[in-house]
């Protein structure tokens, strides 16, 4: 009868590691919709580059391994410099180039770290009829 | 008698009450006044005017293409409808904000003031801080500037180089900005001041005009200095029957200022 018992807690407990193991995992994000200012700008996987006062706005998705969307948060570690703030349409994140200079911009899903890039914010040329 | 007053009672309140309905005068979408926000969730107006006769309490008839530098203005936010259909605005909820992005618009005495030549992005910003929506808006320094008559009201002024007056006449004038021969938004702080302040004297300076007046005959330079301008902007007044002065009137300048 114990040992009855034990084998169904060793069973159990192995079956719970599976689920756990066997659970959507994050997979990817996918950065969509980008719209660029008239100077120019990009928010990619492994850069973010973006005029001193100008904004560009992409749509920002993270999925798990189960095709699912996850939830997104991103974030300018230097907001002095690229401010990032949510944009009213779902899923919408705008970069904002406060001042020239080269920060860091976490994103992440359902609350974790899935990567980092690095962000600069470039100044603007002189206004095409001042040259 | 009394139905006609009645009926003048009920007009006027419908008209009162018309006039006070939130977004009852928000402009459409295809105004020109409108400048659709770059993510399309509603529109710009800029309050001041349309490069001439800066007015505080009516819209531009038309969202300009390029504002001075060191000029202040303001910006108003509507949202789309979408009650109503995309062509209408709607007052911009409480709570929203107007932010100037980077270097380029900062806060003046009253709105904004364009402080560094660039292309500049006004943002308007919701209660927990999201972006609803931006405009782009190019800051030129002016490369001159047009002195004109006060009383004018289109959005094409001549430029003046002379100006006739009698003794204790009072006369205005204003001043717009120019970039390669195209007007610039916004209201430009100008100094003013008279060649002979016993023959012409300047009154006063209030909202963009600046008013004079003729205290006996002779002729002064009326100079106007502001916009980032090394020189100033300068328009000959002739009080009383001097030189070839003849009646009193304005000339424009035939150096194609104000086109």
């Amino acid at each position: 009868m114990k040992l009855l018992n034990v084998k169904n807690l060793v069973i159990g407990v192995v079956a719970a590691l599976v689920a756990i193991a066997c659970g959507p995992d994050y997979s990817r994000t996918e950065i969509s919709g980008t719209k660029s200012s008239p100077l120019g700008g990009e928010v990619k996987s492994n850069h973010v580059a973006v005029p001193e006062g100008m904004i560009v706005k992409a749509h920002v998705v993270p999925y798990n391994d189960d095709n699912e969307q996850m939830q997104a948060h991103v974030w300018s570690h230097d907001p002095d410099i690229l401010e990032v703030i949510a944009v009213v349409n779902d899923r919408d994140y705008a970069f904002i180039g406060k001042k020239p200079g080269s920060t860091t911009v976490e994103f992440q899903a359902d609350g974790e770290t899935v990567f980092v890039v690095t962000a600069e914010v470039t100044t603007q040329p002189p206004p095409e009829d001042a040259k | 008698m009394r139905r006609f007053q009645l009926s003048v009672f009920c007009m006027g309140f419908f008209a009162l009450a018309a006039a006070c309905t939130p977004g009852a005068n928000n402009p459409p979408t295809s105004s020109p006044s409108v400048k659709k926000g770059e993510l399309g969730n509603g529109g710009f107006t800029f309050r001041c005017d349309d490069s001439v006769a800066c007015d505080k309490y009516s819209n531009a008839k038309t969202f300009p293409d390029a504002i001075a530098l060191g000029s202040t203005f303001e910006i108003e936010f509507f949202l789309r409808d979408d009650w109503n259909g995309y062509g209408y605005l709607r007052d911009a909820e409480r709570g929203t904000t107007i932010e100037p992005v980077g270097k380029y618009i900062g806060r003046g005495t009253s709105g904004f003031a364009a402080v560094d030549e660039g292309t500049a992005t006004l943002s308007a910003r919701d209660q927990k801080g999201w972006l609803v929506d931006y405009v782009i808006v190019p800051v030129r320094k002016p490369d001159s500037l047009i002195i004109y008559d006060s009383e004018y009201t289109g959005d094409n002024p001549t430029r003046l180089a002379r100006v006739t007056m009698d003794v204790d006449d009072h006369k205005g004038f204003r001043v717009v900005g120019q970039r390669s021969g195209q007007p610039l938004a916004g209201l430009i702080t100008i100094e003013w001041s008279s060649s002979d302040s016993n023959v012409v004297a300047v009154e006063g300076y209030s909202r963009g005009k600046v008013s004079i007046v003729a205290l006996k005959n002779g002729t002064a330079t009326l100079s106007a200095k502001g916009g980032g301008l090394a020189e100033p902007q300068t328009v000959d007044v002739v009080v009383g029957d001097v030189g070839s002065g003849g009646d009193a009137g304005s000339d424009a300048a035939q150096d194609a200022g104000g086109q």
